[in-house]
């Protein structure tokens, strides 16, 4: 009845010579083999545990941001500066500055002004130590026809002209729209990223894992991934950091805009509203009724990007004219 | 002569077995020398495992930039993998659970694979979010325990934390029934064994199992509860792992359909495999008495309900997006159908709609080459559904300028062979080691009255 694996020899008190044949066609014993596997796998943890840079173990163990004492705070900003100084050999200074009380930072752009010559994405990159190779930049610049208005459909990223702004193109930058909904926060699996009491979406790049689920779900493109190591070079670096804003990166984390963190919590512009030569970037608080922001939103046509999604955005497209 | 059976009395077991025979029959493949023909398929599963841990080893050390990703699609491969391994995860638990609790008594020569299948499968889906993260050694930071990092928990309201506990649940859950259902079996085994380590080993895992009736009567209660905490298992995983999707506002994922539409193509594609499993080991382990052409057919049909119900969410999505005239809808599905990745659309629909139609003909379910052919098929359609799903919803997402195509890498195609590799290594290990049928249940099924028919005094 019964016949072997083989489907041939029926008798299972055959001394199996077949079998032995089998075992020596593989090259090894199962118990050699075993033995092998075993010991390779101890020797990976060991040499793992061994060789791993300095301070991989702790960064393993490390807390949250949100629930450091302001004494463990301070500790992890003067490591991060010990790290980058040496790595960058510059001074580096690494700050927490908090949120302001009473302000609620929004963002405005006119559309009539920008001329699409991306500066702002320049200013950007360098204010924010993005890395260079692979480029990452927090800001692109929709090229798009004046015949057709907001067409997102025939908008190109990837114009190359010789003088902008073109005759008949008018651009639309986009980077992080800063929610008050936002979609991307609510899916982070370790609430590495979250909307801080001055609405802006920052991110800790220590608690990060890398899923990519906040990617997924923005609509707007605006978050990056560090799919390979950051390079940044010494010269270009930013030394004036914040810890939840434009320190260096690693890689395997994602990064986006904070509005210029580092700046806009000391009372500076964002570094693409100070580069824009025809100034047609508005920042500014959204409850201080006074602010060119709250006047652009009474008096100009304001829209939002993709509205019908209810993420509330935080920056605001006008037309000047 | 043996065929002189009421069709509605036609035995689960074919070939009149004795108890005596079920015992040989299954026991007997572990205790004789290892088959060479095992051997070859065990080397072989081995080394796609290897080419797989390596291109993970490789992945891992240089950054998940060495996989087609980009920062529009930003999940391709890797999600499309953990939801076909935890699909294909999905039939175990409704054979074994399920069709128990219905008293579908034909499962008893499927259910032990079908289970172990289920736990291979989910450790090779467990595999894909881990490895997928930017640093997967931090994936721990997602276990939600009070801890030395700080009272601050995980995100409760991100599905993907929701699909850890569903997982890890699913596993637990399907492990112990598992292995609780193997108890009788390893008893059997361990009394057989002469002496030595064989002995031991089984006589530590069979944890003192004595066949008293107090002991049935244990075990066929606590089989019994287990059944019933595992049914809702089967719906609550997928549902849950849809939720990844459904919860985000990207068209073609943002969608209430999702759960039922994915809960569906799981036990259709479990089902699959299944059979594309047995089909195999019936005909290298001899089983054919067990595995008779009857569970081909009840197995088929099932399949057909399942195939059907996921060719009409098919149908529902685009009347959906039609209906609801919401132009991004109607684009991503217009893209599906007509887009770049139209190939892809089309292959799912063929293997997962079309090619099950065949199973309409008695005669193909009863066919065990048809049946085998369409159940890879099948397979291909249900991985080729789940790359749908994730790659053509993201890579034209909402801003036009962002669109991309994607292509993978060959490290990522050399993970998924590897994820087969594991996957028939630990089916491998499974059929060499532990009984590949439920003895103690089948023999609940045998035709005890029809042996006078052997005979010939009926």
């Amino acid at each position: 009845m019964s016949q072997d694996y083989a489907g041939k020899a029926p008798a299972p008190r055959v001394p199996c010579d077949v079998a032995h044949k089998g075992a020596a066609d593989g090259g090894l014993n199962r118990r050699e083999f075993l033995a092998g596997a075993g010991l390779t796998a101890m020797s990976a943890i060991a040499t793992t545990v061994a060789g791993a840079a300095p301070g991989f173990i702790e960064s393993m163990l490390r807390r949250h941001f949100k629930e450091l004492s302001p004494d463990e705070v301070q500790e992890r900003l003067r490591l991060l500066e010990e790290e980058y100084s040496s790595r960058f050999g510059k001074k580096v200074t690494v700050a927490a500055t908090p949120p302001m009380e009473n302000v609620l930072f929004g963002y405005a752009l006119d559309l009539s002004r920008c001329i699409g010559c991306r500066r702002c994405v320049y200013a950007c990159v360098h204010e924010n130590n993005q890395s260079r190779d692979p480029q990452i930049h927090w800001i692109r610049v929709l090229e798009m026809a004046k015949e057709r208005g907001i067409d997102l459909e025939e908008a190109d990223p990837y114009y190359d002209h010789d003088t902008v702004p073109q005759e008949d193109s008018f651009y639309m930058p986009v980077a992080c729209q800063q929610c008050r909904n936002p979609p991307c926060t609510r899916v982070c699996p370790v609430q590495a990223t979250w909307q801080e009491p001055d609405g802006i979406v920052v991110i800790d790049y220590d608690w990060c894992i890398g899923c990519r689920y906040c990617m997924a779900a923005c609509p707007y493109g605006a978050r990056h991934f560090n799919w390979g190591n950051p390079q940044i070079p010494a010269a270009g670096l930013n030394t004036d950091m914040h810890v939840l804003g434009n320190r260096p990166r690693v890689a395997g984390v994602v990064e986006k805009c904070t509005f210029c963190i580092q700046r806009v919590r000391k009372g500076r512009y964002p570094a693409c509203v100070e580069i824009c030569p025809v100034g047609a970037r508005k920042f500014g608080n959204l409850l201080d009724e006074n602010s060119e922001l709250r006047y652009l939103m009474r008096e100009k046509r304001v829209f939002v990007l993709k509205e019908d999604l209810n993420t509330q955005p935080k920056f605001y497209y006008f037309y000047a004219t | 002569m043996a065929d002189l059976y009421s069709t509605l009395r036609q035995p689960l077991i074919a070939g009149n077995k004795s108890l005596g025979e079920v015992t040989n029959d299954v026991s007997g493949v572990l205790e004789r020398k290892t088959s060479p023909l095992w051997w070859r398929a065990f080397m072989a599963s081995l080394l796609f495992l290897l080419i797989g841990a390596a291109a993970i080893t490789y992945q891992v050390a240089t950054g998940i930039g060495t996989w087609g990703l980009n920062r529009t699609v930003g999940w391709a491969f890797d999600i499309t993998n953990f939801v076909f391994w935890i699909g294909i995860g999905h039939a175990g638990t409704l054979i074994s659970a399920v069709l128990f609790l219905f008293r579908q008594r034909w499962r008893t020569s499927v259910n032990r694979a079908a289970e172990a299948m289920t736990i291979i499968a989910v450790m090779c889906a467990g595999l894909f979010p881990l490895i997928h993260m930017g640093r997967p050694w931090l994936a721990f930071w997602m276990f939600p325990y009070p801890n030395m990092r700080g009272s601050l928990w995980v995100n409760f309201r991100s599905p993907l934390v929701w699909d850890f506990f569903a997982i890890s649940t699913y596993f637990t859950i399907s492990l112990v029934f598992w292995y609780v259902g193997l108890l009788p079996d390893l008893a059997t085994i361990r009394d057989r064994a002469k002496a030595g380590i064989r002995k031991k080993i089984f006589g530590l895992l069979s944890l003192g199992w004595n066949g008293s009736l107090r002991t049935w009567n244990r075990y066929e209660v606590l089989y019994l509860l287990l059944a019933g905490l595992a049914t809702p298992l089967v719906v609550s995983v997928h549902t849950i792992v849809s939720w990844d999707f459904a919860t985000a506002v990207i068209p073609g994922w943002h969608s209430t359909i999702l759960p039922p539409y994915f809960v569906a193509g799981a036990i259709f594609s479990g089902m699959a495999m299944v059979l594309t499993l047995m089909i195999i080991a019936r005909k290298v382990m001899g089983l054919e008495d067990y595995i008779t052409l009857r569970h081909l057919d009840v197995m088929s049909k099932l399949i057909i309900v399942t195939g059907s119900i996921v060719g009409l969410a098919y149908a529902t999505e685009f009347f959906i997006a039609m209906y609801s005239e919401n132009p991004y809808e109607t684009f991503l599905f217009k893209n599906r159908a007509l887009g770049p990745f139209a190939w892809a659309y089309w292959t799912m629909v063929l293997c997962n709609v079309i090619s099950p139609q065949l199973l309409w003909f008695k005669r193909i379910r009863r066919n065990v080459a048809w049946v085998f052919v369409l159940t890879i098929l099948i397979n291909v359609g249900m991985w080729f559904e789940r790359f749908v799903i994730v790659v053509t919803s993201l890579h034209r997402d909402y801003l036009p300028s962002s669109w991309t195509y994607y292509t993978p890498t060959l490290i990522e195609v050399l993970t998924l062979l590897g994820s087969f590799g594991l996957f028939f290594t630990g089916f491998l290990l499974f059929c060499r080691f532990l009984p590949v049928i439920a003895m103690a249940e089948v023999k609940g099924v045998l035709s005890h009255g029809h042996r006078s028919v052997r005979s010939g005094s009926r």
